[in-house]
């Protein structure tokens, strides 16, 4: 373990370029969303499971530490989020990765996610320092709901096409393993995520924000297949990438072969388990019996 | 010139943990950091250790952290630092053997594991000379042939420093050499090697690599080129 720690802290002192801290920056980032995504979704999934539990779940997120700490969520889904983006394109366009070319990029992704986190952070916070009065949410735009599914449809069938197999000669014949599947899983997901990930915190976390969030909110929504199949896609995605994402976390230190399989099957097992839980959670859940 | 520099020492049979040689030297500004070191070695304590042997930036072996970045010591000018303080350190994810040198067998065993000769066993061509190459075919690799095995940008990398089973920049920059020659026939074998779980995956685009690089190596463009290879099944 110290050993791990002196080697941790040398790697922070090396004088990495833009592309060494947005390295670290995205794994921290997507470390936090992981945690946050893991709970919340169990959460959430009270709604269902235990109503009673998620109306007090609620109301801690409403206090002062938590409302700090969703302001930092947003930052970091958005620095995750923005990153990943230009590592796919670059990925995708190796031409890119010139010196000059990557250190612009790494800083127009530092600029935008501080530029669009900047108004978020502001109507977030507000209700710190001041009494914000919040007209209760009754519509749930069913018609918008089934206009994003198809969109997103869309979009996953385009990706789909764009990333399948590829056509013309094939000079050679590499077979796909687990890992060149995940590979294409962490991009397909990530793109899928921008809108996904991007659009939930836009309208749970800033526009209508934890304040106006209740049973009868969730009710509500749910009432809606599109939104439940828009939360089915985001859980489904993110789990999966946050979970994949930890793996190769957890392989870059943990080197004992052995140890790493249990790792592998205990991550397993939790992301069957969240994903049953979540999900179910949105399925089931009966808008008839829940309204409060 | 008056430097100050600061060497990270380091002898196993003596010394409990690594710690600092404070060392000042007088050099022209035109010098090379080597320069500066051999002061040291050769004027204040003979007993400091390094690796160096052609001291012209191409043997490739006197790389090292200097003021916190991997660099050739032969290829950098003191003037070019722009600062007269100093931090000379070993290459980070390799084991230190005494000060500066650095137990370079598990860089070498990845550069091995990737095949790095030409694999071709058809018969030779009609003429029985060489197989001729058009330019474009011989600028496509003529970047990574320039690769001298210095370990700097290995030796920068975070996926490397955290788990030194991962194959590094430097394997994958000589494994993309000969996958894009088009002589060779073991294409397919080293993409094989390089899919596997510690293979190219593990790259995270750190980009410290491209960054290091003393012959300029476009090293993260060539890990994303192989790691389209694998995906595409073409090698454009």
């Amino acid at each position: 373990m110290s050993t791990f720690l002196s080697k941790f802290q040398e790697g922070l002192v090396y004088k990495g370029g833009t592309g060494h801290w947005a390295f670290i920056f995205h794994r921290i980032a997507g470390i936090a969303i992981l945690l946050f995504l893991t709970t919340h979704v169990i959460d959430t999934a009270w709604v269902y499971w235990a109503p009673e539990s998620y109306a007090h779940a609620v109301e801690l997120y409403r206090s002062t530490p938590f409302l700090l700490g969703e302001i930092a969520l947003v930052a970091a889904v958005l620095y995750h989020g923005l990153n990943g983006l230009k590592v796919i394109y670059l990925d995708r366009n190796p031409q890119g990765w010139g010196k000059a070319n990557e250190a612009k990029l790494s800083w127009i992704v530092f600029g935008a996610s501080f530029v669009l986190w900047l108004p978020a952070a502001f109507l977030m916070s507000r209700h710190l320092f001041m009494q914000v009065e919040h007209a209760p949410v009754t519509d749930n735009s069913a018609v918008i709901s089934y206009i994003n599914v198809g969109v997103l449809a869309l979009l996953g069938i385009g990706l789909s096409m764009l990333w399948g197999a590829s056509k013309g000669n094939r000079a050679v014949n590499v077979p796909m393993n687990f890992e060149t599947r995940m590979y294409r899983f962490m991009r397909y997901s990530g793109v899928m995520l921008i809108p996904l990930a991007f659009g939930h915190v836009l309208i749970k976390d800033i526009l209508h924000t934890v304040h106006v969030i209740d049973n009868n909110y969730v009710a509500l929504y749910w009432g809606s297949w599109g939104w439940r199949l828009y939360d089915l896609a985001l859980l489904g995605f993110a789990l999966a990438h946050g979970i994949n994402g930890l793996k190769q976390v957890l392989e870059d230190y943990i080197h004992n072969e052995k140890v790493m399989q249990t790792v592998r099957l205990a991550l397993v097992i939790a992301w069957l388990g969240i994903m049953l839980y979540g999900g179910l959670a949105i399925v089931l859940f009966s808008t008839m019996y829940q309204v409060y | 010139m008056k430097l100050h520099l600061k060497i990270k020492r380091f002898n196993p049979e003596k010394d409990k943990a690594p710690w600092w040689g404070e060392y000042d030297v007088d050099v022209e500004p035109t010098d090379r950091v080597l320069d500066a070191i051999h002061y040291v070695k050769y004027y204040q304590d003979g007993t400091l250790n390094l690796r160096r042997s052609c001291a012209h930036g191409v043997c490739g072996s006197d790389a090292m952290r200097i003021n916190g970045k991997n660099a050739l010591a032969c290829k950098l000018l003191v003037q070019d630092l722009g600062t007269d303080h100093i931090t000379i350190e070993p290459l980070l994810g390799m084991r230190v053997i005494k000060d500066l040198v650095v137990d370079m067998e598990p860089f070498f065993d990845h550069y091995r594991s990737i095949m790095p000769f030409l694999v071709n066993d058809e018969p030779l061509p009609a003429n029985g000379r060489e197989r001729l190459q058009t330019q474009e075919q011989v600028d496509r690799i003529s970047e990574g042939t320039k690769c001298i095995l210095c370990a700097a940008c290995t030796g920068s990398c975070p996926a490397f420093w955290a788990n030194g089973k991962y194959v590094g920049p430097s394997a994958i920059v000589q494994a993309h050499r000969f996958i894009f020659d088009t002589r060779d026939r073991a294409s397919a074998q080293r993409l094989g090697i390089l899919n596997e779980r510690m293979g190219v995956w593990r790259c995270r685009t750190a980009f410290n690599c491209t960054n290091v690089c003393p012959k300029d190596i476009p090293i993260t463009r060539q890990i994303a080129e192989v790691k389209n290879a694998i995906l595409s099944g073409v090698i454009a």
